[in-house]
């Protein structure tokens, strides 16, 4: 039996390259996932993504050492820094350079110094420099350069990690200063001040993306020396510092962000912890609106990792590596041992991760995208308690106002498509369009009735369901969602089954389920349990103006006159099919009743054709001469 | 001399299988009240006696010991049956009577339609509803070693309890109410409802607390039951006309009633603690399920908010546990409940005051024969009626006689249950009052209407009336 390892390296998602070593260099681009295994001119570029790309070759011109490499997203450009002056962007087809079409860019001013380099999208290229961040649009055919807009900004370091933000550190890592890229522009934004006079290194922060936010994570050393790491995220125009995670250890850290889960990686203890700042965390007593964070749960190691390695012996050699070893370098998911020369990507198995308070796991497994499967189980398993634990309703009701607030999100968010879709009507009125609120799809999983109906099935207890059930519904009611036809069938199924249909018919009364046809006939076909249902269903009909069906039971229940009367006021008299009524009148065996409606229909008749007889018809001869019968025996 | 009230003349339980032979004729009173000589109680058994047998020879099948039966007499309206085999009561009423002069000679009137038959044999039936609530069937009081004792101890128990109940029995203000056995429920919001429920589900699904029903009332009215209605209205009755009063009075005794926020246990007086709760024993609606359910009866007062549990019967339900429980955990959240009631209350006084001040006086009874839930409004200012303000009320607008007439309206539509048709009668009293009646899908509205005008006045106007109070469901064509 495995321990629960949450983390894992891919078992067949690595890549082995060739180590570091004095005549090899290499890189990695993370935001292309490329490694560059340099080889003096000898240039070869492993692919970590899975793209039909294979894995390709090539040679450069110049065998001077380099700083930096990168090619553009569509593998068109290649861009080359060997010096602190300037980069070189060169042409690239079919897995070859295109001879003679490099561009050269020089810093403007003598002795600036070229921090590094950016590709922001196909053919724009950001180049950061000590006082200047400059975004540029690139044309190989024409050879052109063209800078889009140009911030001058100084700074010592930048930071960026496949996000829209690029961070640059000023004053010695005491103000760092976000800019954000986006379509050709460069928006600078309010800098972040370090307020304690601690100066942040270049390794101390990272960038990226949490719950569909831009974030900037800054590690922070505390007075008793552990480590804590804030958290600022974008909100509106600026950064603000929304969450600190408490690490409470010191020592080298690496961050990873899966699924806006954010992993620490602490060298020393071999340790790994999560964290999620979506998660209610303790309020900061000094700061309100900052949250402090423990983790998740207690640390774990990452699974240790073998590969078994092809031997000539029949005895299978396998290689274990070292987890959490000094070579290692962290690219948010991605490992890359140097010296080793492997790549790893890290995963993150969701369901492995247990915790205690179920509330919170919910939670937890709402923000993650795909666990939907394993949020089911843990609701059935919570609403299917094993015969040890007992099953409680305060919490269940605490989880299902969870839920039913994102699903009410996503309905909400599908009304507001389906309007905002343009009527022919909307053009001929000049008046502007209302700006709706904007209700964006929550991006948590939603769980909607009909996934809860599929675990109310699975429940066996009548009881337990009927409690569970109103529990659930009432949260729907809550958050003013109707009731749907499947679900509204079981509660009425399950109330009638536990003879509450008292109950049943005040919940009808509110119309909190969503009235149809097919639910009213559902209910109706209950008759039989209860005297007061067949009343329901026909309260349900009338609301839903359903008076065909009305007439029919009607007859069926043998009040002929009643649906004679009902079909007078809402349907055209003449076109009443007189043998149905008749028919009707005749099961009943009511003398009064039939000569009532046959009364009816021969003065119907003599109005509309000016005689009392029936148009000919086999059956009806058969009703008239039934009611001679019944003449004669009065007469008698 | 003005006219007298409606009283009770005598009252008594006996069994003639105790007493078959002559000179042991004693032996078949189990109850009797008042307390007279021993040879008028003989002499009013043995009528009864006489009138069962003799009417019993010319009706072809035994009678439905379920049934109660009536002999009118000029000065008294008897009222006897038997509940249990064997087992009779009987109730005496006298007719209400006046002093009159005329031709300077003086005579007596009484008024023998003042009592109703109907809703007296439902108090008559209640009696024993009531006495089996609380001490379960006069069968299951057979206790002890030989008959003798057997008889002895079910006396003990008849006259313990029949004591003390025909005391709270008013039965100068009985009306078409006692009639239609039904309960007004408190209207309450969708939201508040089904918090109501899921607070009573969970309470229930707390196996250590063993509670096994619930109901619960607003202000002493119904909100949520879990218990059938036949239960229930026995339930509420013993509430309304006993319990309650008592500790209320004790409440106001203490000083207490100040300080509503305070939650505490409803008892009948101030030695009794939640650890003896009465026990009570529930039959159920009659439908096919006969067996007799134990249970102790808990309530539990906080703000307007009661809550009545019924615990399972064992001595080791109520303890200290359990006491904590619901005093600091279900407590204030009864408590919160009571807020929001009383709060929507407000807000929909509001509403109505704003758009509906000149509307007129509206007064009818509506009800559900199917759900035993009535709504009945009363008076000029459209306060509805409730068992806790009925008392002085309806008697100052509405006439004996008129009440009298909507029980009979109502007695008819009970026996005619089965032709189950739409109907209307119009009904046109003395002093211009009109009572309109309809009936259909089992459900009926009564509706009274003061007013010198034409029978198509009155039909137009009771439409009316008619879509402004019952909505929402199929209620006529």
């Amino acid at each position: 039996m495995e321990d629960f390892y949450y983390l894992h390296l891919a078992d067949n998602n690595y890549i082995k390259f060739d180590p570091v070593n004095q005549i090899t260099n290499v890189f990695f681009d993370e935001c292309q996932k490329q490694i560059f295994i340099v080889k003096s001119a000898a240039v070869s570029v492993i692919k970590c993504k899975e793209s039909k790309d294979r894995n390709f070759s090539f040679c450069l011109d110049n065998q001077n050492p380099l700083i930096a490499i990168k090619f553009n997203s569509d593998n068109s450009v290649l861009a080359i820094q060997r010096n602190e002056n300037n980069l070189e962007l060169i042409g690239f087809k079919n897995n070859q350079i295109i001879q003679n079409s490099s561009i050269l860019y020089e810093t403007r001013k003598q002795g600036s110094i070229i921090y590094g380099f950016v590709w922001s999208e196909q053919h724009e290229f950001i180049v950061i420099t000590a006082d200047t961040v400059e975004i540029f649009n690139i044309n190989m055919a024409k050879k052109q350069m063209k800078s889009q807009k140009s911030l001058s900004v100084s700074s010592n370091w930048f930071c960026y990690n496949r996000s829209n933000i690029i961070l640059l550190s000023s004053n010695n890592g005491l103000l760092l200063t976000p800019i954000l890229v986006k379509k050709e522009s460069l928006t600078k934004l309010a800098p972040i001040q370090m307020e304690d006079g601690q100066s942040i290194s270049e390794r101390d922060v990272i960038t990226g993306t949490l719950y569909d936010k831009a974030a900037i994570l800054i590690l922070k050393t505390t007075r008793n020396r552990t480590l804590e790491i804030f958290v600022y995220l974008l909100t509106g125009p600026s950064f603000k510092k929304l969450h600190v995670l408490k690490l409470g250890f010191s020592g080298r850290v690496a961050v990873s962000i899966i699924d806006s889960i954010i992993i620490i990686h602490h060298q020393t203890s071999k340790v790994s912890l999560l964290f999620d700042i979506a998660l209610n965390g303790e309020a900061d007593n000094l700061d309100k609106s900052v949250m402090i964070h423990s983790p998740l749960l207690a640390g774990k190691s990452i699974k240790p990792f073998s590969i078994k390695i092809p031997s000539v012996s029949l005895k299978e050699n396998s290689m274990t590596f070292e987890m959490y070893s000094v070579n290692w370098i962290i690219f948010g998911d991605i490992i890359i041992d140097v010296k080793l020369g492997y790549l790893f990507k890290l995963e993150l198995s969701i369901d492995k991760i247990q915790i205690g308070d179920k509330i919170k796991l919910v939670d937890f497994l709402m923000n993650r995208q795909n666990a939907k499967s394993q949020l089911m189980n843990i609701l059935t398993q919570l609403i299917l308690p094993d015969d040890y634990n007992e099953i409680h309703l305060p919490i269940l009701e605490i989880i299902f106002n969870k839920l039913n607030r994102v699903y009410k999100l996503k309905i909400q968010h599908d009304l507001n498509k389906m309007q905002a879709l343009p009527s022919p009507s909307a053009f001929k009125t000049f008046t502007s369009p209302q700006p709706q609120p904007l209700n964006e799809h929550p991006r948590e999983i939603i769980i909607d009735q009909n996934d809860m109906l599929q675990i109310f099935n699975t429940i066996v207890d009548k009881n337990m369901l009927e409690k569970v059930l109103l529990c659930y519904i009432y949260s729907l009611v809550v958050h003013a969602i109707t009731c749907e036809y499947d679900l509204s069938k079981m509660l009425v199924m399950t109330l009638v089954g536990s003879q509450k249909v008292h109950d049943l018919q005040q919940i009808l009364s509110f119309q909190v389920l969503h009235e149809s046809k097919p639910l009213a006939c559902f209910i109706l076909s209950l008759a039989n349990y209860d005297p007061l249902i067949s009343q329901m269903a026909l309260d349900m009909l009338k609301r839903l103006n359903a008076h065909e069906i009305i007439v029919e039971i009607l007859l069926e229940q043998g009040k002929i006159i009643d649906a004679i009367r009902l079909a007078k006021q809402h349907t055209n008299v003449d076109m009443l099919p007189a043998r149905k009524f008749l028919d009707a009148a005749l099961k009943v065996d009511n003398k009064m009743t039939f000569y009532s409606v046959f009364n009816f229909f021969l003065s119907r008749n003599q109005r509309l054709r000016g005689n009392n007889e029936f148009m000919k018809s086999k059956i009806l001869i058969d009703i008239v001469k039934k009611m001679i019968k019944y003449i004669m025996a009065f007469c008698r | 001399m003005s006219k007298t009230q409606i009283s009770l003349e005598n009252f008594f339980i006996f069994n003639s299988s105790f007493g078959p032979n002559e000179g042991e004729e004693e032996k078949k009173i189990l109850l009797f009240h008042p307390e007279i000589e021993k040879n008028e109680k003989l002499k009013n058994i043995g009528y009864i006696e006489a009138l069962v047998k003799f009417t019993g020879s010319f009706t072809l099948e035994p009678t439905s010991n379920r049934d109660v039966m009536t002999m009118k007499t000029k000065k008294f309206t008897k009222f006897f049956f038997e509940p249990e085999p064997n087992f009779w009561i009987v109730m005496t009423i006298k007719n209400p009577k006046e002093q009159k002069t005329k031709d300077n000679r003086e005579y007596t009137e009484y008024f023998t339609d003042d009592v109703h038959n109907d809703v007296f044999s439902k108090i008559l039936q209640r009696c024993y509803l009531n006495f089996r609530l609380f001490c379960n069937t006069f069968e299951h009081n057979m206790i002890g070693t030989d008959e003798e004792s057997q008889v002895d101890h079910l006396r003990m128990k008849l006259d313990n309890f029949f004591m003390k109940y025909l005391v709270t029995l008013n039965l100068k203000n009985c009306d078409i109410f006692d009639l239609i056995q039904s309960i007004q429920y408190k209207a309450v919001s969708h939201l508040t409802f089904f918090k109501i429920v899921n607070l009573i589900n969970m309470l229930i699904s707390i196996k250590n607390l063993k509670i096994k029903k619930c109901i619960f009332l607003y202000n002493q009215e119904v909100v949520y039951s879990s218990i059938s209605p036949d239960d229930l209205f026995i339930i509420n009755e013993y509430m309304m006309e006993s319990l309650f009063p008592k500790y209320f009075r004790l409440k106001s005794n203490q000083g207490l009633d100040s300080d509503r926020s305070v939650g505490g246990f409803v008892t009948e007086n101030e030695t009794e603690t939640p650890q003896n709760a009465p026990k009570v024993y529930l039959y159920g609606d009659g439908k096919g399920r006969f067996e007799c359910e134990t249970f102790r009866m808990v309530l539990y007062n906080i703000m307007d908010v009661s809550l009545v549990m019924l615990v399972e019967d064992d001595d080791d339900a109520i303890n200290d546990e359990f006491y904590n429980e619901i005093k600091y955990s279900i407590g204030p959240q009864l408590g919160l409940i009571s807020k929001e009631i009383s709060d929507n209350i407000i807000q929909i006084q509001q509403n109505v005051t704003k758009s509906q001040t000149e509307e007129s006086a509206k007064n009818f009874i509506y009800c559900n024969h199917r759900n035993y839930r009535f709504h009945a409004c009363f008076n000029e200012n459209n306060t509805e009626i409730t068992l806790s303000n009925r008392e002085g009320k309806k008697s100052s607008q509405l006439s004996l006689s008129i009440m009298n007439l909507l029980s009979d309206l109502y007695s008819k539509d009970m026996t005619d249950e089965l032709i189950d048709s739409e109907r209307e009668t119009i009904i046109k009293t003395f002093n211009d009052y009109w009572i309109v009646k309809k009936y259909f899908n089992y459900r009926s509205l009564y509706l009274i209407i003061h007013k010198n005008s034409t029978l198509i006045d009155v039909a137009e106007e009771s439409s009316k009336l008619l879509s402004e109070i019952v909505k929402n469901v199929y209620f006529t064509n």
